[in-house]
């Protein structure tokens, strides 16, 4: 896929750091099976531009990380949350920042043209009845 | 260029009240808006979409330390399109507190009162009744019940949400797509077209210059913009409002600016049931505390819930613990905590105009979380929770203060009379000017307030 907003290099590493948010589980594709990505640029193209282009260069170191290296980032961001400082404040914008993306992706409905498995949303059974008229 | 009779700045519960009133009046007014100009026909349909495109920042905005996410509508009719609606009057405990605080005398039940009458004779209001709760409600009450704590249904701005249809309200927190929700872009903005009103979406402003004409600076997709008007009206909301008055170099002259800032800090819990709960179906909030020991201690709770990327996101965990949460979105129902927090927040704008939002909790805030997140834990296990998950994160929806009402301008940013000290022609009317957190929704009063500053500028 392509985006406007992130290179080929960034969504790789979005790709590997949404796997570790949702790893293949159960009845759960992992983020990169369910093709959720591609509906990035959704949401990305509400983001101020400079945080784009922070993303950017952070995704992209991502895209060559040992994924050893991206399950301990995201365990040192979950183990942010209490602590005082600069660090653990960028670990907290940082982890949510990441959720945001991922989880608003994983779980926005729409999956990848390529997947071919459940949808996220029905095996967590999320529907509601819209009545408009 | 037009010179128009009033620029109101901002469409929410303040601004759009405004508008209406002011046209309806016979004056030339021109609305802007940062967000979109969305309708029934328009607004997102899921949840990721209503996200990124409903709010500012695409969807969360953080405290400097980013410990807190704050929740802030840019859209027209602002957060009245993606709240919940609902419209309780303050009590004697809150505006008295405010006037005690502030000075300013109308700050009462009884001088309030003809204003809120006005502002609910103008939107269709419901309060809820037993068969309208779903099983989140149900269980929530029943949790109350069985500790002796009162509760009560809440009243809400809707007309007609298709209850007996079978329609799941959680959709309009995107916008409600049957226009039920009293937002006022269905109750004031689209009646004030009708009387001439003119509307700019997707126009922000940074700053504005005071003068006999007041001129408006801001910037939209299609370029820098400028405009002129006799009257220039403030109702961007705490940080909107607190910004553009940063911007406009109001700060040195008042060193109240961006303080007295509060938001009444929001902590969820979960409860977890071997039934299936479906809290997400039907009216889905529809109780909320009423006990008065719950007001006199700080804090009142909520039964809510949440879609799945909001739970998701409440949930600071991942891989399998995070799966393990989201196999149990049926099987959950939810409620928070709703401090009255210490007004001991400060809002101030860096060199590139970024807000940055200090916002700390006191000891007292500190002693009113733990009293009320332990009171809610049992609610929510006498109602037969076989466990109880606390939500980490925590946010703030309602936001309150940055250019507060007062009676002396060492303290205070706007006068009794809503002017901005030694402005003649420069109004605030928003949450900006709450002086103190109520621990009651505020957007009703902030719609009460509309229209006691929108009577005295007819008249």
């Amino acid at each position: 896929m392509k985006s406007a907003y992130f290179s080929a290099a960034s969504l790789r590493g979005l790709n590997r750091m949404g796997d570790v948010f949702v790893p293949a589980y159960d009845e759960f594709p992992s983020f990169s099976e369910s093709g959720s990505i591609e509906m990035v640029d959704n949401m990305i193209a509400y983001l101020p531009d400079e945080d784009v282009t922070l993303l950017n260069i952070v995704l992209t170191l991502f895209s060559v990380m040992p994924v050893g290296f991206l399950k301990w980032l995201v365990r040192t961001m979950e183990n942010s949350l209490d602590k005082v400082g600069t660090l653990p404040s960028l670990m907290r914008q940082l982890n949510m920042g990441l959720r945001g993306i991922i989880f608003g992706c994983y779980y926005s409905g729409r999956t990848g043209a390529d997947y071919q498995g459940k949808n996220p949303l029905d095996i967590i059974g999320y529907h509601i009845n819209r009545v408009e008229d | 260029m037009t010179v128009y009779d009033y620029l109101v700045i901002g469409s929410g519960t303040g601004g759009a009240v405004l508008a209406y009133n002011l046209s309806k009046a016979g004056a030339h007014v021109l609305l802007l808006e940062a967000g979109k100009y969305l309708t029934k026909e328009t607004y997102p349909r899921n949840e990721a979409d209503a996200s990124a495109q409903l709010y500012w920042g695409g969807g969360l905005e953080f405290s400097h330390d980013a410990r807190m996410a704050f929740l802030r509508a840019r859209v027209v009719g602002g957060s009245s399109v993606v709240n919940q609606a609902l419209m309780d009057r303050f009590d004697a405990m809150a505006l008295d507190d405010w006037r005690a605080e502030t000075g300013v005398d109308f700050f009462s039940v009884e001088a309030m009162a003809p204003y809120y009458e006005k502002a609910e004779s103008h939107i269709a209001l419901h309060t809820f009744v037993l068969e309208e709760r779903n099983r989140n409600a149900e269980l929530f009450s029943e949790g109350c019940d069985a500790l002796g704590y009162e509760w009560k249904f809440l009243r809400r701005a809707q007309s007609d949400c298709a209850h007996e249809k079978d329609n799941d309200c959680i959709g309009c927190l995107g916008g409600c797509h049957r226009d039920s929700k009293q937002s006022t872009m269905v109750v004031y903005v689209r009646e004030a077209e009708k009387f001439g009103l003119e509307v700019q979406a997707e126009v922000e402003v940074d700053h504005f210059e005071p003068g006999e004409t007041v001129r408006v600076f801001a910037k939209s997709p299609n370029g820098a913009k400028q405009y002129q008007a006799k009257n220039l009206i403030l109702a961007g909301g705490t940080f909107g409002t607190t910004k553009m008055l940063y911007q406009s170099g109001y700060k040195p002259k008042f060193p109240a600016l961006g303080k007295y800032f509060s938001s009444h800090p929001q902590f969820m819990f979960f409860g977890v049931y071997d039934e299936e709960i479906n809290a997400h179906k039907g009216m889905f909030q529809t109780v909320t505390s009423k006990d008065p020991k719950f007001r006199k201690r700080g804090f009142k709770f909520e039964n809510v819930y949440a879609g799945p990327i909001s739970t998701a996101m409440l949930f600071n965990v991942s891989g399998r613990d995070h799966q393990k949460i989201m196999r149990n979105y049926r099987y959950m129902t939810c409620a928070e905590v709703a401090l009255r927090d210490e007004n001991a927040g400060e809002i101030s704008v860096d060199k590139k105009g970024h807000l940055l939002i200090n916002k700390h909790f006191t000891d007292q805030d500190i002693r009113r979380r733990a009293d009320g997140t332990g009171a809610l834990k049992q609610i929510l296990s006498a109602s037969g929770a076989k466990e109880v998950v606390e939500s980490r994160s925590y946010f703030g929806l309602h936001l309150m203060g940055g250019a507060r009402m007062g009676v002396d301008e060492k303290n205070a940013v706007v006068g009794p009379d809503f002017r901005v000290f030694g402005e003649k022609n420069i109004y605030v009317s928003d949450s900006s000017l709450i002086p103190n957190a109520p621990g009651i929704n505020p957007g009703l009063t902030v719609m009460a307030l509309s229209h006691r500053l929108s009577e005295e500028l007819i008249q």
